[in-house]
């Protein structure tokens, strides 16, 4: 459980626009242990999917890592070729998407795009194949999985398409499993069934996850830490009891009292004033000071270190510096 | 799938009996006298009516219609005025050499277009996308007869590799198919190049990228499978450029297909041949696009299935 896999250090993605380069991640880290699951919360555009997608190396032009490192099993990702990155894809880390609808090939078969990944990584014959992604099918909770294997995209639900994207992704045993909001495209109940199905495949399989999610309903069920993001940086880290019964950043702190509570029903729900700034616009000082409800004179001027506050929980706030 | 086809089929019937009383009327209500000029301008007015009596134009339209409709049933499109021999014996001797004419066309079209689209979006921005985006505009703009003449006058006349004109062999059919297919090779080359870009852009394509799949296999099977759905349908269309063009290619190639027989039929205001062709152009666009439909489910299963 306490071997680190994976290790990222001090990451930082730019952007080009127009001769200038815009950073929408600035200098992130974080360390994945072998079986746990990492949550990764915060608003839209606050640079989660930037963050994922830079794992795998999928960051498209005019997109850049443009410093710090991904080590994965002693090795600098950032520094592999995309040959040596593509062994690593699909059969070390693996990926599943926000969109179960469109991240499909519509013109192939399920059975083909499961077999596609089998092939590509190890050894086995198209029939070979074939037999593992049936029993990956039904490993996924799909019954009638022959039946499947033939059908198209099309003729699946979200949900079913979904635990075929989790076939895709857990068909060749990766270490780590990135699943970058896997169920917001999906209504509550089958959200339920797609998390416990994560669950217990990760319990087999000892597979670390990085779960990508704004609901923090989800990650009190599913993590063990959660990483909250804030504009491209990393603001609190902590277990996440702690991080529901002792936050101490702000922002963190917002988001709890905007979660919707099935206990008691308050008249309207806690919204954090004001909006994400927009990547690149705020040179000095710390992101959150303009919606900051505590904001002293010390945060416009300074950008606070992310410090250590408690046993395995940091934050980057004047408050507890 | 068989009962969509038949149903197309069932479809045309109503499109082919409009076509053909338009084919029919046009004939006869365009100016130009057939008698005048199948027997000359110089017969006297007794002969005048009684050939005239003979081809039946003395009755009313309507059953002038009748009478050619019942003839075309039986795929008797009449005589010629001008050669005096079976129009659809003539159009039987010359159909061949416009299919293939055309589909040797469409085969360097799609070629080119399939390689030249497919490589400038893999490579797109750079120096071989910028060439193929110049060249493409321009080749479009180029008109058939004149790319044909320029064709012929380097390498029939100067360099004497092909023959100038005529039909027969292999050799005779490459100049004029090119001449026809390089347009729509351009067409086809930019409409791959967007769609591919297009499709490029789809989640399914970062999906197979995290499999680990390599960026030109993602291309070759995800993409393009995707982008020709698109690339079909445009295809399909071009068919009916290309008969438009078939008409003038084969007038400066002297290739002896359906397109030259209009031409000399349309001067010689041979209304047998002139009917029979109209007709026989349109039934082509409707079997082309019949037949794309057909294709484009093939590649699409959501529509073979529905
Ligand atoms: N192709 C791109 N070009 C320019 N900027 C981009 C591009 N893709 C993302 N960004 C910027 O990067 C920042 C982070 O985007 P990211 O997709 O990681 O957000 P996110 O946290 O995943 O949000 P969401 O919850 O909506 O998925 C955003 O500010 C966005 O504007
Ligand atoms: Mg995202």
């Amino acid at each position: 459980m306490n071997t680190p896999i994976l290790e990222v250090n001090q990451l930082q993605v730019s952007f080009k626009k127009e001769k200038e380069e815009i950073t929408v991640v600035n200098g992130i880290s974080f360390v994945v242990h072998a079986g746990e699951t990492l949550g990764i919360v915060g608003e839209s555009g606050c640079g989660k999917s930037i963050t994922s997608l830079s794992i795998m190396r999928l960051i498209s032009s005019p997109g850049r890592i443009t410093s710090g490192q991904i080590v994965y099993n002693n090795r600098d990702l950032t520094q592999l070729s995309e040959e040596e990155m593509r062994i690593v894809r699909g059969n070390e880390i693996s990926m599943i998407f926000q969109e179960p609808m469109t991240s499909l090939n519509p013109v192939f078969t399920i059975g083909r795009q499961i077999d596609e990944i089998i092939l590509l990584h190890t050894c086995a014959s198209k029939q070979e194949a074939k037999e593992q992604s049936i029993e990956m099918l039904k490993r996924v909770g799909i019954s009638r999985a022959e039946q499947i294997y033939r059908s198209y995209p099309f003729e699946l639900s979200g949900g079913m398409r979904q635990r075929v994207m989790i076939a895709i992704g857990m068909a060749c045993q990766p270490k780590l499993l990135i699943a970058d909001e896997p169920t917001t495209a999906l209504d509550v109940t089958i959200q339920l069934q797609i998390l416990d199905l994560m669950k217990k495949l990760q319990e087999k399989e000892n597979t670390a996850i990085i779960l990508i999610t704004h609901d923090l309903g989800v990650v009190a069920e599913m993590c063990d830490r959660v990483l909250v993001m804030y504009a491209g940086e990393v603001v609190e880290e902590a277990v996440v009891d702690d991080l529901f019964h002792n936050p101490k950043h702000p922002y963190t702190i917002g988001l709890l009292q905007s979660m919707p509570s099935s206990v008691e029903k308050k008249s309207r729900l806690y919204t954090i004033k004001g909006q994400v700034p927009p990547a690149g616009s705020i040179t000095k000082g710390c992101r959150f000071a303009e919606r900051c409800d505590h904001v002293i004179d010390r945060c416009w001027g300074e950008e606070p270190a992310i410090v250590l506050v408690g046993n395995n929980h940091t934050c980057r706030c004047w408050l507890h510096a | 799938m068989a009962r969509y086809i038949i149903g197309r089929v069932l479809g045309m019937i109503p499109i082919l009996m409009i076509i053909s009383i338009l084919s029919f009327l046009f004939v006869h209500l365009t100016p130009g006298d057939p008698i005048r000029i199948m027997y000359g301008a110089e017969m006297d007015m007794a002969t005048y009516e009684k050939v005239k009596e003979s081809l039946g134009f003395h009755d009313p339209l309507y059953v002038q219609y009748g009478r050619y409709l019942q003839q075309i049933l039986t795929g008797d499109f009449g005589v010629s005025y001008k050669s005096k021999t079976n129009v659809s014996d003539e159009i039987g001797k010359r159909f061949l050499y416009t299919l293939g004419l055309t589909f040797a066309a469409m085969f360097w079209a799609l070629i080119i277009g399939l390689v030249v689209g497919i490589y400038s979006a893999a490579k797109r921005k750079s120096i071989w996308d910028r060439l193929g985006i110049i060249s493409t505009t321009t080749i479009i703009s180029i008109p058939e007869f004149w790319f044909g003449l320029i064709l012929m006058q380097i390498f029939a006349v100067q360099l004497g590799w092909f023959p100038t004109s005529g039909s027969g062999t292999f050799v005779h059919l490459l100049l004029p198919s090119i001449t026809l297919g390089f347009g729509v090779s351009a067409i086809i080359a930019r409409f791959t190049r967007s769609s591919v870009l297009e499709v490029l852009q789809e989640d399914f394509v970062r999906t197979a990228k995290a499999k680990g799949q390599r960026e030109s296999v993602i291309i070759w099977t995800h993409v393009l499978r995707n982008a020709l759905i698109a690339v079909i349908t445009m295809t399909g269309l071009q068919f009916g450029f290309l008969l438009g063009g078939a008409v003038v290619v084969e007038q400066v190639f002297a290739w002896p297909g359906l397109g030259s027989y209009l031409i000399d039929s349309v001067l010689a205001r041979d209304y047998p041949a002139m009917q029979a062709l109209i007709l026989l152009f349109s039934v082509q666009f409707l079997i082309v696009n019949l037949l794309v439909d057909i294709s484009y489910s093939l590649v699409n299963p959501q529509i073979r299935y529905e």
